[in-house]
């Protein structure tokens, strides 16, 4: 009762602006039912009784930040496997022995065409070419005998379901499903068999999608810049990857890597499940614990250890006294799209406390009313978009600022180091001058109602499992408040903490002529 | 005798060969997993609200969807806007998409676009000229900064020189990304170059259109009569409606109605077009298709069944089983039938893959188009479509603004105001008859589009003779015709 008390005092001193008083609906604490099965299945749930439907979220610690070099991409490789299949779906009746006799064979023919091409010298073209033969042989017989396609999202389409998908992003890989709030034991019984006993059938021409996937990005122009970017920015922490992978290291992955990497993080104690609709919690849960109740709790996945070496970074690991070293880095590139400066700052994962100033530092020098966009896009009309923003990561992350130059007939309208010079003004200018107090207030005005829009409808459920695989889903609400806290003070202290030379890595990008 | 031996001899071990792979095939014991048909759903008694409920006028004639939605304390509204870029003149290219970027950009007579930048931030609402969404306690004020911008838009010189700049970089690009140039040649390949329908921007055009321009375009087709607004939020209806009335119950009439739409053929002949990006890339991407129907059509629910056992129903479709999921060829491939308000739609098979497989990409599409036309189809196919059609119809309406949108989207596109209470009806009573074939009903045959193609010789090593001229030989007048980027 006492805690309640206290959620709804500070919910009041939140929404002391907009101030409905409302505040028990308003307070995403209150509304979240938390569960947490023996085997550690953490089971959220958040009544929104509009419609008979439930949005369905099977979130699971594991992304790109979890892999390493060779096999970069695996965590969304693996997304798009849990697709094809278990023992019992994904195959035709009673062909199990003879479907798991054909991929013992198709993946010995593999291993010995991996091992052959992994020749420096002497590389027997012929066998491989043979081998190759043999295997696309055996697939299509595969598909012909024992494979049912598509059968997991199919069954979903045949109860009704919509915005079927699954995503991998950098720390998070999300398994997601809208349906009749009557199909919910369905769900809850595939999505158990799928985590406990997927099979990895059609792996091989799976990876064909994916590159072709990858293909697909690598087509909109200056995305290479974009990944090489990124690449450099991050020397030391696994977000240097796109989620996709690196080209070579996908068309290379083992099924045996795969099956290596899954054991590690796809467990019950690493997983959250997310129901978000007309759900009865006292109905619900004895369903999710007779499907995913006897599943074997394997403990605590592994957490990555990562950090990057910025000046704040070398202060904390060498002392004090340490004079960290001066490093400046740049990525200049060319490609047929929009031309733009971008300015990269290291910043904290976060958690930390000086998140929060450096997420309303974003808001405001990018906002419509700010010096930037009414300076370089309206009165100059030298960018036609200028940003600036502070990512929300589980660990080191960046802010940003940058403009994307205006041009006149494929002319930039100022040259682009010019461009650079002018988004330097308004960052030494955060640094040396305290906001204007009616802006600070315009600012934390939008951030309040973003957040009170945000628990409308069931679109609180991708947040609590973001939210929840990132750090925890109470945060969700610690930090919009710790948000609304920020003074012009911690404005100033957090710009002139982080936003300097040494600490930024700067992307230049031209037209290609 | 010798060689009796070694007739035995190589009978037991093939003996053993074959005893071998039958043991390997006796795997470990595995649980046994759950199937769908094993589950008894409890019955879900779903009865889709009714388009009357939520539909009022204004004195002006204004039609207004709304529905009081008290989550939280918050106002939506928009405008559905009967105009068009099949509506602008040829000179003037452009006009229609412009407009009401500048209305809201450029400010009103009382309101510079920079003071209303101020005001709406304060209040943390949006304001577009076709939208509004704010808290509700200040929703007086964002309406009468929304009546504003609709009906005194003031189109200053320089905001309307940065909307032309813009519009211009914007055209200056569209030739360097590759689907982006697929599917405008495509359109133009369907509706005609000089089509209407087909309309786009040029640097000629779009360099001429003046503040004048903009604010003509607004008097003739930004009017009551021309709107239906869509209306949701944290209110109580009766009261909102008089905010409603006193805030638009005297919109003017827009001076022009939307006019009649002539008849729509399709301009190209079936054949093989070819069209290359400003920017080399890595893939090609396919489109196949026709002129396709419009939404009032009686046969739209035969199609869209058809459709969705062929591409239209994502992984359980047909072109997705084969293009994606067992030749691993494209991660995006699937068909669609978009059905037009005012004039047909196209219908469009796609594909996105490597330069090498693109011709072995659009055989096999092309093979399952055929195999549509042909009547290949069971009554398992159909049940599939249709339980996945009726299973999901309550997601037309999970919330407030889905419902709102279904319905003001039916009186947009002339559709039956019962439309929905029908809908699942419908979809039970198609029979085999009424699907199988159903895409022959579009005359106009297969048109195919390969922009972007390899080195042909490369292909037809690859897939056994086929070859872009042999698609263009079988399909089409024998030639690939190149069609030059616009």
């Amino acid at each position: 009762m006492k805690h309640r008390r206290l959620i709804v005092v500070l919910v009041i001193l939140a929404f002391g602006w907009l101030a409905p008083l409302r505040s028990q609906e308003q307070s995403l604490t209150s509304q979240v039912i938390e569960k947490i099965l023996p085997n550690g299945l953490k089971v959220l749930m958040v009544k929104r009784p509009q419609a008979p439907l439930v949005r369905c979220i099977l979130a699971y610690r594991v992304g790109s930040v979890n892999e390493r070099p060779g096999i970069t991409g695996i965590s969304h490789f693996h997304e798009h496997m849990m697709f094809k299949g278990t023992y019992s779906m994904g195959i035709k009746p009673g062909t199990l022995e003879k479907d798991t006799e054909y991929d013992r064979q198709i993946d010995a023919l593999v291993d010995q065409v991996v091992e052959e091409e992994s020749k420096i010298k002497g590389r027997d073209e012929a066998k491989i070419v043979a081998l190759k033969k043999q295997i696309s042989d055996l697939i299509t017989k595969q598909k012909a005998e024992t494979i049912a396609s598509e059968e997991i999202w199919g069954a979903y389409q045949q109860a009704g379901g919509t915005g079927i998908n699954a995503s991998t992003g950098n720390e998070m890989t999300q398994y997601y499903v809208t349906l009749p709030k009557n199909k919910l034991e369905l769900y809850l019984a595939l999505e158990a068999d799928r985590l406990a006993n997927p099979v990895f059938r059609e792996f091989y021409s799976e990876r064909d999608v994916i590159t072709e996937e990858r293909r697909m990005s690598e087509n909109q122009p200056g995305s290479f810049f974009d990944e090489q970017l990124n690449a450099t920015f991050y020397a030391a922490s696994p977000y240097g990857w796109d989620v996709v992978g690196w080209m070579s290291d996908i068309s290379r992955v083992t099924k045996k890597e795969m099956t290596d990497y899954r054991e590690q993080f796809y467990r019950p104690d690493n997983a959250t499940l997310v129901l978000v609709g007309d759900v009865d919690p006292d109905q619900v849960m004895p369903l999710v614990t007779k499907y995913f109740g006897p599943l074997k709790s394997k403990g605590k996945s592994p957490r990555v250890r990562t950090e990057e070496p910025s000046p704040e970074y070398y202060r904390k690991t060498y002392g004090a006294g340490f004079k960290p070293p001066y490093i400046e880095k740049r990525v200049y590139g060319r490609a047929a799209a929009t031309p733009y400066v971008t300015i990269m700052f290291h910043i904290p994962p976060l958690w930390h406390d000086d998140l929060a100033p450096l997420y309303v530092l974003g808001r405001v020098m990018s906002a419509r009313t700010g010096k930037m966009y009414l300076e370089m896009v309206l009165r100059d009309d030298h960018a036609t978009m200028v940003s600036a923003m502070a990512s929300n990561s589980m660990y080191d992350g960046s802010f940003e600022v940058s403009a994307q130059a205006k041009e006149i007939k494929n002319e930039t309208k100022i040259p682009l180091d010019q461009l650079e010079k002018e988004l330097w003004t308004y960052i030494e200018d955060v640094k040396k001058n305290p906001i204007d107090p009616q802006m600070l207030q315009r600012i934390k005005n939008s951030i309040e109602a973003q957040y009170l829009q945000s628990l409308a409808g069931t679109g609180i459920a991708g947040s609590l499992a973001r939210m929840e695989t990132a750090y925890r889903w109470q945060f969700i609400e610690e930090q919009f408040k710790q948000r609304i806290a920020v003074t012009a003070d911690d404005l100033l202290r957090v710009a002139k903490k982080y936003l300097n030379r040494d600490n930024n890595v700067t992307g230049v990008l031209e037209r290609e002529k | 005798m010798l060689k009796r031996i070694t007739a035995i001899y190589l009978m037991t071990a093939l003996v053993v060969l074959s005893m071998a792979i039958g043991a390997a095939a006796a795997t470990p014991q595995v649980p046994q997993g759950p199937r769908p048909e094993q589950f008894k759903f409890p019955p879900l008694v779903f009865n889709p609200p009714k388009a009357a409920d939520f539909r009022m006028q204004l004195s002006n004639g204004l039609v207004v969807y709304i529905a009081e939605d008290h989550e939280i304390p918050w106002f939506n509204a928009s405008f559905l806007m009967r105009t068009g870029p099949f509506l602008e003149p040829k000179d003037k290219l452009g006009v229609d998409r412009m407009t009401p970027t500048v209305m809201r950009s450029g400010g009103t007579k009382t309101m510079t676009g920079e003071q209303i930048n101020e005001r709406m931030e304060f209040l943390a609402g949006n304001v577009s000229a076709t939208g509004l969404s704010i808290h509700i306690r200040h929703l007086d004020e964002g309406l009468k900064i929304w009546k504003d911008i609709l009906t005194n838009p003031a189109f200053p010189e320089d905001k309307v020189r940065r909307e032309r700049d813009q519009a211009l970089v914007g055209i200056r690009n569209r030739n360097k990304n590759l689907s982006m140039v697929a599917m405008r040649t495509f359109t133009r390949l369907i509706y005609g170059e000089d089509s209407p329908m087909a309309a786009e921007a040029t640097e000629a055009g779009t360099s001429g259109i003046t503040r004048e321009d903009l604010a003509a375009w607004h008097k003739k087709f930004w009017g009551a009569n021309n709107a239906i607004l869509v209306v949701s939020g944290d209110f109580k209806k009766a009261e909102i409606m008089k905010t409603l009335e006193a805030t638009f119950g005297k919109w003017a009439k827009a001076e022009k109605a939307i006019p009649p739409i002539p008849k729509v053929t399709q301009a190209a002949k079936a054949g093989v077009y070819m069209v290359q990006p400003e920017v080399p890339a890595n893939q090609g991407v396919i489109r196949i298709g026709h002129l396709g129907l419009k939404l009032d059509d009686p046969d739209y629910q035969a199609v869209d069944l058809m459709n969705y056992i062929l591409g239209g129903g994502s992984f359980s479709s047909r072109i997705t089983k084969v293009v994606r999921t067992d030749n691993g060829l494209a991660y995006s491939t699937s068909s669609n039938f978009s059905g037009g308000d005012l004039y047909p739609g196209t219908f469009s098979a796609f594909c996105q893959t490597k330069n090498a497989t693109v011709v072995f990409a659009s055989q096999l599409m092309l093979d399952l188009i055929e195999g549509m036309r042909a009547g290949d189809v069971s009554q398992a196919d159909l049940d599939f479509a249709r339980t996945a059609r009726i299973e999901s119809f309550p997601a037309t309406f999970a919330t407030r603004t889905q419902t709102l949108m279904a319905f003001s989207q039916l009186e947009f596109n002339n559709r039956p105001r019962d439309y929905y209470d029908k809908l699942r009806d419908r979809y039970e009573k198609l029979t085999l008859a009424d699907i199988a074939g159903n895409i022959e009903e579009c005359k106009s045959g297969a048109d195919k589009m390969l922009p972007n193609q390899a080195t042909i010789e490369d292909m037809a090593v690859k897939f056994g003779g086929r070859t872009i001229e042999g698609l263009a030989k079988k399909y089409g007048d024998g030639q690939v015709h190149t069609v030059a980027l616009k």
